[in-house]
C-alpha cells in the first residue's frame, strides 16, 4: 500500500533583502493511510510551512514530495490546484470561509472547481457533509451570523466534502474555546476513526493526545516523531 | 455550471457595493456614450455621405492636380472625348455635374443658392424617389423642351412652406423662368448642399464651365486604371491650353479619386478622421485604465477570498473567471446603457446642429445610431474589457496562497500588484494631462482667433470672384480697364461704401536678403488696382503709371519689412522674389500694420499692382462694402456689373459676416466641445486619482494607526502619504508636459508662425499648474480623512 505523504529532505528557505531564512532543513517524512498526525514545535519552527508544502500552497526550494505515490513537486499551478480540489481538504486556523457565500455555498465551493457534478448532487453532497458536523439547520445563514466553533466546523465540512485523502488542519482550534475546540478535535477524531489521513498543526499539548503520531519540530528539523495510544475515539466515544 | 455560480456571485457582490457599481457605470458609461457620439459624429461627417441609396457601392468624384496651370476642373467641352475613352467606358455608373450659384428670385426680393446642373442620369444614379412630383425624363433635356427644376426639401419648406400645389408653379432662376417638376427627399443635398437641379443641357452651358465626374467606385485595380488614363487625358487637353514657359515646368498633371469629403478637404478627410479618432481612443483609454485601477482596487481586496479559494482547489482561469465575471456585467449593463444615452445624445446633437447651421449642412449630416456605430460600440466595450477587466483579473491572480492566507490583504497587495496600480495611475495622468494641454491650447488659440475679429467690422462686406466668359477675352489690359470701371461704378453708386478689385492665390516665394524662401510666417500676397488706397507708413499707394508695364513696384507691411531687413531704410530697395512674373519688384511703399487674427500677431502682406501682375487665368476677386441688407447689397453689385461692357460671370457671393458667425458658432461649440469631453476626462482622471488615493490609505490604515499611536503629528502623516502618491503622479504630468512642449515646438515650423510658441506653451503650462492643483486636491481629500480617525480605530481594522 503507497503511503499517503513521502516526503524526501525537503528544505525550504526565504529570502528577503538582506536575510536568508531556513525554515525547512531537510525533512524527511513518511505519512501512511489512516494515520492522525500532529506536528508540533514552538513559534517559527517551520511547521505551517512544512503543512502549507503539504497542502501544495507553497513549494519548497529543494527535495521530493509524493502524494498517495504521485509526484507532487515540480508542478504547475494548475496541477496543483487540481490535486488539492481532488485529493485533499483544508481546515485554517482562522477559518477561511468567504463572508458573501452561505454556509452551503461555502461547503459546495471545492465541488465547483471539480467540475462535473450536478448542482443538486453538489447541494446534497453539502447537506450531508453539515449534517455531519451538526450545522444542517444553519445552510442558509452566513458566516457573520454563525458563531466561531460553528465556522470551524463548516470549514470542516468543506474540507470533508471531496472525500479527500488528505485533511491538513492549521491550528483549528487556535481561534476557538476550549469548548468548542473540544467539539472540533472530537469530529476530527471520527474522521481519523473513520480512516482518513490527517495532518494537524498545533502547539496545543492538549491537541496533540487527539493524534496518533506526535512530530515535534525545531529550527525547520524534525526533532521527535512519536507514535503514541489513540485517544480521540475513546473521547468522542465517551 | 461554475461560471453560473460565478455570475450569480458577482450579481451579489455588484448589489452589495451599489456606490462602488455606481461609480463604475457612471465612469464606463459617460466615456462609451462620448466616445459613440464622437465616433458617429466624425464619422456622418467624415464618411457617411455614400450612404446614397441602400447598400449601393462608393461615391467618388475626381480631383484634378495640376501644378502647371489653375485649370484644374473637368470642363463641359471635354465630354464627347472622355465618354469614348475605353476606361470611362467600363464605369457601370458614372455622371457629371456642374456645380453653381443661380440667383432665385421673384418680382419684390432674391437670394443666391447652390445648385447643381445635372445630366439625365442623376436621379437613377441616386437610386432615391422623389418625395414630391417627378424626377428628370429624356424629353426635359432637348434643347427646346421647358426649362424645369427639381427643388429641395429646404426650398420647398422656405420658399413654397411646404405648400403640396407646388408642382407646376413657376421658380425664376437667373432671370429664367423654371417649371417646377419634383421635390428631393428630406436631408438630400447631393453633392454637397444642392439647393436645385437643372438639367445639364447645351443651351444652359457653356463650353468652359466646370464640371464634377462622380461614379460608383468598381474595384481598387479598375479605379487606378481610370485616374491613369485621366491623368493622361487631361494632360494632352491642358498642354494645348497653356503657353510654352509654364509647360517647362516639369510636373504633370494628377487625377485623383476622392471621397466628397476628401475633395472637400483637399484630400485631408482620412487624416482629420484619424485625428479625431485617436482622441476619442484617448479618452476611452483613460477611462478604461480608471475602470482598470478601480476594479483593480476591489480584486486586492478580496484577494484572500481568491486565495481560499485557489487553496481549495480553484485553478487560476477559474479565479480570473470569478472576477471577470464581475466586470463583464459591468460592461453588458454599461453598453446597453450607453446606446440608449447616445441615441439620444445623437437626437440631440441633430436638433442642435440643425438650429446652428439650418441649411448650410451637406445633406449627409444627419446622426442616428446606426449599424456602424453599434458595432463600434461592440469593439470598445471589448477593449474596455480586456483593459479594464481581464488585464487586472490576470495580474492579481498571479499570487502566492501562502503569502495570502498568512498576511491577509495586506501581504496579498505585494509590491508587484502596488507597482502596476501606481504605474497605471501614472500613464492615467500622462494621458489626461496630455490631453487636456492639447485641447485647451487648441481652444485658446480658436478663442483668440474669434476674439481678434471684430465681427461688427465685417458687416456689409460681400466678396466673389468674377470670370471673363473666354480666356482670349482676358487681357492684362481688358482686366485693368474692367477693374478700374468696376471700382469707379461702386465708388459712384451711393449704395457703397468702398469697393476693391484685387487678385488672390497668387503662387510665388519671397526671398530673404540672403537669397533663402521666407518661411518664417505666412505672407498675405494680392495684387490690387491703382485705385487701392492703403494706409501707408512711408512712401506711395500705386499710381496709374504703374498698371502699365512699367518697372514692378511692390507695398510690403511694416512687419514684413522688419523681418526682411531688420531696422535698416527699406523704401526703394528690391524685394526677391521666385516662381514671380518679376524676379524682384522695387517697394515703393510700407504698409501700416494689421493685425492678424492669431494671438494679436502683426500680419505680413505684399501688395502688387495689379497690371503689373496680372493673373494668368481670366478671373478677378471683388470685395464691396454697404450698409443693406444682404439681398439689396447683391442687387446693386449686380446693377454695377450690368453697366459694364464686357459680360462677366459671379461665383457665390461670400457675405463675410455671416460667415464670421457661423464660424463663430462653430468655434463656440468646438470650444464646448473641448470643455466638456476634456472636462469629463478630468473627472474620470480625478475620480480614479481619489479613488487610488482613498485605496492606498485604507491599505495603511494599520501603518497611520501605528504611527499615530507612536507619537506622530497629523502633518507628518499627511505630507508622507501625499509624497508617496504624488511621486506617480508628478512622473505622468513630467512625462506629458515633455512629450507637449517637444510638439509645441515641433509645430511652430508646421504653422509658419501663425500660432508662436509662446501662446502654446503659456496655454498648456496654465493646464498644468491647474491640473497638477485638481491631483493634489484628489490626493489630499482621503489623507485629510483619514487622519480623523481614530489611532484605536485604525488599529483595530486590521
Amino acid at each position: 500500500m503507497n503511503s499517503v505523504i513521502q516526503l524526501n529532505n525537503i528544505e525550504k528557505r526565504f529570502q528577503t533583502d538582506e536575510i536568508a531564512t531556513q525554515a525547512l532543513d531537510g525533512i524527511n517524512l513518511v505519512v501512511e493511510p489512516g494515520e492522525f498526525v500532529a506536528i508540533t514545535g514552538p513559534s517559527g519552527c517551520g511547521k505551517s510551512t512544512l503543512l502549507s508544502i503539504l497542502g501544495l500552497i507553497d513549494e519548497p526550494s529543494n527535495g521530493e514530495y509524493f502524494i498517495s505515490g504521485n509526484q507532487a513537486f515540480n508542478l504547475s499551478s494548475d496541477e496543483r490546484a487540481h490535486i488539492r480540489a481532488n485529493h485533499i481538504g483544508f481546515i485554517f486556523q482562522a477559518f477561511n470561509l468567504i463572508s458573501d457565500l452561505n454556509v452551503l455555498e461555502n461547503v459546495m465551493l471545492p465541488l465547483t472547481y471539480i467540475g462535473g457534478i450536478s448542482q443538486k448532487e453538489m447541494e446534497q453532497k453539502a447537506k450531508d457533509a453539515l449534517a455531519m458536523v451538526g450545522l444542517e439547520n444553519r445552510i442558509n445563514h452566513f458566516p457573520s451570523q454563525l458563531s466561531g466553533g460553528q465556522q470551524q466546523r463548516a470549514a470542516v465540512a468543506r474540507a470533508l466534502i471531496n472525500s479527500p485523502d488528505l485533511i491538513l488542519a492549521d491550528e483549528p482550534t487556535g481561534n476557538l474555546d476550549s469548548n468548542n475546540a473540544q467539539q472540533v478535535l472530537g469530529l476530527l477524531s471520527e474522521l481519523h476513526a473513520a480512516g482518513k489521513t490527517i495532518c494537524m498543526v498545533t502547539h496545543d499539548i492538549e491537541s496533540t493526545t487527539y493524534a496518533s503520531r506526535v512530530i515535534s519540530m525545531l529550527d525547520g528539523t524534525i526533532l521527535r516523531d512519536k507514535k503514541q495510544l489513540e485517544r480521540a475515539s475513546k473521547v468522542v466515544g465517551a | 455550471m461554475g461560471l453560473l455560480l460565478d455570475f450569480r456571485y458577482a450579481l451579489r457582490n455588484i448589489a452589495k457595493s451599489m456606490r462602488f457599481t455606481l461609480l463604475m457605470m457612471f465612469i464606463m458609461v459617460g466615456s462609451l456614450t462620448i466616445s459613440l457620439i464622437g465616433f458617429n459624429y466624425i464619422y456622418t461627417v467624415a464618411f457617411s455621405h455614400s450612404q446614397v441609396g441602400s447598400g449601393s457601392p462608393e461615391i467618388r468624384i475626381f480631383k484634378v492636380r495640376n501644378p502647371i496651370s489653375m485649370q484644374n476642373r473637368f470642363e463641359y467641352s471635354m465630354l464627347p472625348q472622355l465618354r469614348e475613352l475605353d476606361e470611362v467606358k467600363q464605369l457601370e455608373e458614372w455622371l457629371y455635374i456642374a456645380p453653381a450659384s443661380v440667383w432665385v428670385s421673384d418680382a419684390e426680393r432674391g437670394n443666391h443658392y447652390r445648385g447643381s446642373y445635372v445630366d439625365e442620369r442623376f436621379f437613377q444614379f441616386l437610386d432615391i424617389k422623389p418625395a414630391l412630383g417627378r424626377f428628370y425624363t429624356a424629353e426635359d433635356f432637348v434643347g427646346a423642351a421647358q426649362n424645369v427644376v427639381v427643388i429641395s426639401d429646404y426650398l420647398w419648406l422656405h420658399l413654397f412652406q411646404g405648400s403640396k400645389d407646388v408642382i407646376g408653379r413657376t421658380m425664376v432662376v437667373d432671370q429664367k423662368p423654371y417649371e417646377i417638376i419634383g421635390v428631393m427627399p428630406k436631408h438630400n443635398n447631393f453633392p454637397i448642399f444642392s439647393k436645385l437641379w437643372l438639367p445639364l443641357k447645351g443651351n444652359n452651358t457653356a463650353p468652359t464651365d466646370a464640371i464634377d465626374i462622380i461614379y460608383k467606385m468598381p474595384n481598387e485595380t479598375v479605379e487606378a486604371k481610370l485616374e491613369q488614363r485621366l491623368s493622361l487625358f487631361f494632360t494632352d487637353y491642358a498642354q494645348q491650353r497653356v503657353s510654352q514657359s509654364a509647360l517647362e515646368v516639369d510636373k504633370t498633371v494628377r487625377v485623383e479619386s476622392m471621397t466628397l469629403v476628401e475633395y472637400n478637404t483637399d484630400g485631408e478627410a482620412v487624416f482629420i478622421f484619424t485625428l479625431f479618432m485617436a482622441g476619442i481612443v484617448l479618452i476611452l483609454l483613460i477611462s478604461s485604465i480608471n475602470i482598470g485601477n478601480l476594479l483593480f482596487a476591489k480584486i486586492i481586496e478580496r484577494q484572500k477570498e481568491s486565495a481560499i479559494r485557489a487553496a481549495i482547489g480553484a485553478k487560476k482561469l477559474r479565479v480570473v473567471q470569478q472576477h471577470a465575471c464581475e466586470g463583464l456585467i459591468y460592461c453588458v449593463s454599461s453598453w446597453v446603457v450607453a446606446l440608449l444615452l447616445t441615441d439620444l445624445g445623437l437626437r440631440a446633437l441633430n436638433f442642435f446642429m440643425n438650429m446652428m447651421f439650418g441649411g448650410k449642412m451637406p445633406y449627409w449630416w444627419y446622426w442616428q445610431l446606426n449599424t456602424v456605430t453599434i458595432l463600434v460600440s461592440l469593439l470598445l466595450i471589448s477593449l474596455v474589457f480586456a483593459i479594464a477587466v481581464l488585464l487586472p483579473a490576470v495580474k492579481t491572480a498571479n499570487f502566492n496562497i501562502n503569502d495570502v492566507l498568512r498576511d491577509g490583504t495586506r501581504g496579498a497587495t505585494g509590491k508587484q500588484a502596488g507597482l502596476m496600480s501606481k504605474r497605471l495611475l501614472s500613464l492615467q495622468v500622462t494621458l489626461v494631462s496630455f490631453m487636456l494641454m492639447a485641447s485647451s491650447t487648441i481652444g485658446y488659440v480658436m478663442y483668440s482667433m474669434a476674439g481678434n475679429i471684430d465681427g461688427e467690422t465685417l458687416k456689409g462686406v460681400y466678396s466673389t470672384e468674377l470670370q471673363f466668359q473666354t480666356e482670349s477675352e482676358f487681357s492684362s489690359d481688358k482686366a485693368v480697364k474692367m477693374a478700374s470701371a468696376l471700382v469707379v461704378g461702386m465708388t459712384l453708386d451711393p449704395a457703397f461704401k468702398e469697393g476693391r478689385v484685387y487678385q488672390r492665390e497668387m503662387e510665388l516665394d519671397v526671398l530673404t536678403s540672403e537669397g533663402e524662401v521666407y518661411t518664417d510666417k505666412i505672407i498675405n500676397i494680392e495684387a490690387v488696382s491703382h485705385l487701392f488706397k492703403r494706409e501707408l507708413q512711408s512712401g506711395r499707394n500705386f499710381t496709374a503709371q504703374d498698371n502699365t508695364e512699367a518697372a514692378p513696384v511692390v507695398i510690403i507691411s511694416q512687419s514684413l519689412a522688419h523681418a526682411l531687413f531688420g531696422s535698416e531704410e527699406v523704401l526703394g530697395r528690391s524685394l526677391m522674389l521666385r516662381d514671380a512674373k518679376w524676379p524682384s519688384a522695387k517697394i515703393v511703399g510700407i504698409a501700416v500694420d494689421e493685425m492678424s487674427v492669431v494671438a494679436s500677431d502683426r500680419r505680413h502682406e505684399v501688395y502688387f499692382s495689379f497690371r503689373q501682375y496680372a493673373p494668368k487665368e481670366n478671373a478677378m476677386a471683388v470685395k464691396f462694402i454697404t450698409e443693406l441688407p444682404p439681398s439689396q447689397s447683391y442687387e446693386a453689385f449686380y446693377r454695377v456689373l450690368g453697366r459694364l461692357s464686357s459680360k462677366l460671370e459671379t461665383s457665390y457671393i461670400f457675405d463675410h459676416y455671416d460667415n464670421h458667425r457661423s464660424m463663430m458658432g462653430a468655434f463656440t461649440s468646438i470650444i464646448y466641445v473641448f470643455l466638456i469631453v476634456g472636462g469629463f476626462a478630468l473627472t474620470l482622471s480625478l475620480i480614479g486619482i481619489y479613488a487610488m488615493g482613498l485605496s492606498n490609505i485604507n491599505k495603511s490604515s494599520y501603518e497611520i494607526g501605528i504611527r499615530r499611536a507612536l507619537g506622530s503629528k497629523d502633518r507628518q502623516i499627511m505630507l508622507l502619504f501625499i509624497k508617496k502618491n504624488l511621486t506617480h503622479t508628478v512622473t505622468g504630468l513630467t512625462i506629458s508636459a515633455l512629450i507637449f512642449y517637444i510638439l509645441c515646438y515641433l509645430a511652430v515650423d508646421f504653422f509658419r508662425g501663425i500660432v508662436p510658441f509662446s501662446v502654446m506653451f503659456g496655454a498648456g503650462s496654465i493646464t498644468l499648474l491647474l491640473v497638477f492643483a485638481a491631483v493634489c486636491l484628489a490626493l489630499y481629500i482621503p489623507v485629510k480623512r483619514s487622519i480623523k480617525v481614530q489611532p484605536a480605530v485604525s488599529l483595530r481594522m486590521e
